[in-house]
């Protein structure tokens, strides 16, 4: 790579830029591979950057990468139906529907707009909190982070179909897979005695099976036949697209401070961020005449509107505190260190070339990927007049592929079998009327609900927990002792009771409220 | 004139194939996942630029899964039919060799090629009373049973409690409170700064990089290193540390009057051998053709001083152990496998872990 030195430094910036958009737009059109799957191949290249501003150039790349594949992974989730990353499922539930009626231009325009815009602002809006993120920081400890993770949580009673006793069974059974693996403590768990369950269930295989496999399956046995629209039609519903964007510009505001807050939470990956956003979104908007599921572009504009701006967010505790915001951030952290950058040290925000080579891969990357997408999408819309018997193949066996190679086939056998047992349980919820986003989400947030909990338990409300354990055993003496009035958490983080608050206001909400307009399981 | 032409050319063929083989290192995880990652890419690197002048070439295959245990399982199971593959073991796998089923892998059927000799330091928020308070500290799931955990209980409840293991049960259960469920190193670590908890452990790089303005504020300090494994039945100061920063044993004497002794410290003593002395390791099996050659590109790579200086900037500057050496190292460390010490690291791992797989292995002790 070191050819690349010959020519000054502005064309070095527009070869590494157009590479890494390039290269993660590709990446984020596979079904179910995603930015964690881009980001993990540059692994066999980053040696190449090894030498005098290599690294630099490294970051800039990497960087562009992954905006550009977290655009490009609407593709396949509004046109297919499969979704793109697991964060991209939550796009699919409206944008697919729509795909369907003949929208896909709309749909995706409207998609890639939101997921551009909230990125430039939100990276704007990221940089300009870098000096004072230290002090923010300060403020979100344990209890802060537990209760904005416990109203994502309740969230999921929003997204959950009319019938109460299936979304607590879908919700039941999320956990439980969640649940499944190591413990928290190291401990092995609910895995049957199967080693290969130790890990827990990988991410990419639950989305994959829950989502890919199910739709798959109904483009095969469902007669659906979308119009052809001409290039005029294209543009007019590209640019209806953009507007609606404007249109609901508050929900795409709201979107991508949902992403944006959420990002910063740590380990809130896959597609954390996403799916409260679309949660919020079905929330706030009741009555539609147009139900969610069914194709409503608001249920597009919403989850898009947090997915780059989530990408900012998980980006600022990664840099200055090497906490990534997910796992794509703890896989750009190693790629880092491989090539010098000890992101999280506190002399890395003096570095101001890396700093340069990131915002500016970021913002860059942002911008010209959304606006590659914009007129690419022209060509990615056809595949919906295509019969699917031509195009189920290719990306059936594509998502094989994005699910073998993000394991690095070490289990091919155990993996797919995984994923044909959760295209089955898709398939049940599909047509059984389980929510399959309730299920995802709740598998999801276990890991983070049950640390969060354990923290909390073990640092703040210790003796609490222990005066309630002994007195539930008979001995009332340590609850006469009051921990629990004299706990000082609740005054001290008011955020923990305010978000325990919303959180009930909103599980009651989700579950009786019968004004609700999600159709979707 | 063809069937010469032919000969030559499968001559050739032959001839090159012999001299430019590609062998594979084995990871226990996948690419950037966590220290052995990046140490075995590190090198790798290293090692290639010596193996290609041998004509041969090395590329990773990576195995990840079960904290490690499916690489080493996948290796038990194949490695005499496997003589181009050099397998990385990490701290991790120290720990399933002694306490869990590891599917047959056993250190002492493979040879040794190059050990890394490192350890794990221990930092503490200067206004915590350990001896007589409770101290939170992390537990390290993703690590799995660290020895870092016994070290902090032996410190903190002295030599007349840990005496015995029941004694020091007891202690631990009431003086160290395990604070689980941090989802990263970054997130302890701030967790750490912010006081939620009282001490941490970290490798020697991430603790001068993650608390270097903690330590120069007097925030936090290293309370201990374990120190690095001599090979000999104690251990010396890790060469990275700051100034002042004193070994277990060292600290121990110095807060409590008397060394260390007792069946915890014994077990303790074992296991961060396995944990820190075989840290970061590569094995050969013994029958593999190229042991020779790997063995040479390994020394040659130790004797460079400009490839150690590259691998010392990034890993740390930690004593590298090749040849006679490593022999003599694993050797010693195989030697602490004692019925007394596995039975009590295996009632620590059930009763401060819950671990349900840990048992006494008796084939470790044939």
């Amino acid at each position: 790579m070191e050819w690349i030195l010959q020519y000054p430094v502005a064309v070095q910036w527009a070869i590494m830029l157009t590479a890494g958009i390039f290269y993660g737009g590709l990446i984020g059109l596979i079904p179910s591979a995603g930015p964690g799957k881009a980001i993990i191949m540059l692994f066999v290249i980053v040696q190449s950057f090894d030498f005098t501003g290599g690294n630099y150039l490294f970051v800039l790349f990497s960087i562009a990468t992954m905006v550009s594949c977290t655009i490009g992974d609407s593709f396949a989730s509004v046109l297919l139906g499969i979704p793109g990353a697991s964060g991209a499922a939550s796009t699919m539930v409206d944008g697919f529907p729509l795909a369907k009626q003949g929208k896909a231009s709309y749909a995706l325009s409207s998609a890639i707009t939101v997921s551009t815009i909230n990125g430039l602002l939100f990276g704007a809006l990221g940089m300009a909190i870098i000096p004072f993120y230290g002090a923010i920081a300060d403020y979100v400890g344990v209890p802060e982070i537990a209760g904005l993770i416990l109203v994502a949580f309740c969230l999921i009673s929003v997204v959950t179909t009319r019938n109460t006793g299936r979304s607590l069974i879908a919700i039941a059974v999320g956990l439980f897979i969640g649940s499944i693996g190591y413990g928290m403590m190291g401990e092995v768990r609910n895995t049957g005695g199967w080693a290969y369950l130790e890990d827990g269930v990988p991410v990419v295989i639950v989305a994959a099976g829950l989502f890919a496999l199910p739709e798959l399956y109904e483009a095969l046995t469902t007669k659906y036949e979308v119009a052809r629209i001409s290039r005029k039609e294209h543009n007019q519903q590209t640019w209806d697209g953009i507007l609606a964007v404007w249109k609901h510009k508050y929900l795409a505001f709201m979107g991508g401070c949902i992403g944006f807050v959420v990002g910063i939470l740590p380990g809130t990956g896959g597609g954390i961020g996403d799916w409260t956003s679309y949660s919020a979104t079905v929330a706030i908007n009741k009555n539609e005449k147009v139900k969610f599921g069914t194709g409503n572009i608001k249920g597009v504009i919403g989850p898009e509107g947090a997915n780059n701006a989530g990408k900012m967010g998980g980006l600022l505790p990664t840099i200055m505190f090497g906490i990534p915001g997910g796992k794509v951030f703890a896989l750009l952290m190693a790629l880092w260190l491989y090539v010098g950058f000890e992101v999280g040290s506190p002399y890395i925000m003096d570095d101001t070339q890396f700093m340069n080579s990131l915002l500016g891969g970021y913002m860059f990357g942002t911008f010209f990927a959304g606006v590659l997408m914009l007129v690419f999408a022209r060509w990615c819309c056809k595949i919906v007049y295509i019969n699917p018997l031509y195009w189920i193949p290719p990306m059936l066996a594509l998502t094989i592929w994005a699910v073998l190679a993000s394991r690095f086939y070490a289990s091919v056998y155990e993996d797919l079998t995984m994923l044909v047992i959760f295209g089955i349980i898709g398939m049940i919820a599909k047509y059984g009327k389980f929510s399959r986003p309730a299920l995802l989400m709740s598998y999801i947030l276990f890991p983070r609900i049950e640390g969060s909990y354990l923290q909390l338990s073990n640092v703040f409300f210790y003796d609490d927990i222990q005066s309630v354990s002994a007195a539930l055993g008979g001995d009332f003496s340590l609850l006469s002792q009051n921990y629990i009035f004299n706990n000082p958490t609740f005054i001290q983080h008011p955020v923990l009771p305010i978000a325990i608050i919303i959180g009930i206001l909103l599980l009651l909400y989700g579950f009786f409220n019968k004004s609700r307009t999600m159709d979707y399981a | 004139m063809k069937k010469l032409l032919a000969t030559v050319a499968l001559a050739t063929m032959m001839a090159t194939s012999a001299v430019a083989d590609t062998l594979t290192l084995q990871f226990p995880n996948g690419p950037g996942k966590g220290g052995t990652a990046f140490w075995g890419d590190n090198v790798m690197k290293e090692l290639n630029a010596k193996l290609e002048k041998h004509g041969h070439n090395i590329v990773p295959r990576y195995l990840p899964g079960q904290r490690g245990k499916k690489s080493l399982k996948d290796w038990a199971g194949s490695y005499m039919e496997r003589g181009d593959t050099l397998m990385i073991a990490h701290g991790g796998n120290g720990e399933g060799f002694l306490l869990e089923d590891v599917g047959g892998f056993d250190y002492r059927d493979y040879d040794p090629v190059v050990v890394m000799n490192t350890n794990i330091w221990v930092s503490i928020n200067s206004d915590v009373d350990w001896k007589n308070d409770v101290v939170k500290f992390p537990a390290t799931g993703g690590t799995g049973f660290a020895a870092d955990i016994v070290a902090v209980g032996l410190m903190m409840c002295g030599p007349e409690v840990n005496a015995t293991v029941e004694s020091f049960l007891e202690c631990t259960n009431e003086r160290v409170r395990f604070i689980p469920g941090f989802n990263s190193g970054g997130e302890k670590r701030q967790a750490f700064r912010r006081g939620q908890l009282d001490a941490t452990r970290d490798t020697p790089q991430t603790s001068l990089m993650g608390y270097a303005k903690e330590y120069e504020s007097g925030q936090s300090r290293v309370w201990f290193a374990h120190g690095i494994v001599d090979g000999k039945g104690s251990v010396y100061g890790d060469p990275n540390a700051p100034e002042g920063a004193q070994s277990f044993n060292e600290v121990y004497v110095a807060e409590w009057g008397v060394e260390p002794t007792g069946p915890v410290y014994d077990a303790y003593r074992a296991f961060q051998g396995y944990r820190d002395g075989f840290q970061k390791t590569v094995w050969i099996a013994p029958n593999s053709p190229y042991k020779d050659v790997v063995n040479q590109a390994v020394q040659e790579m130790i004797n460079d001083p400009e490839a150690m200086a590259r691998l010392d900037k990034k890993l740390g500057a930690f004593p590298w152990l090749a040849g006679d050496e490593v022999v003599e190292f694993s050797d010693y460390l195989f030697s602490l496998i004692k019925r007394e010490r596995l039975e009590t690291l295996v009632i620590l791992a059930n009763d401060v872990f819950k671990y349900q797989d840990a048992y006494v292995k008796e084939e470790l002790l044939k």
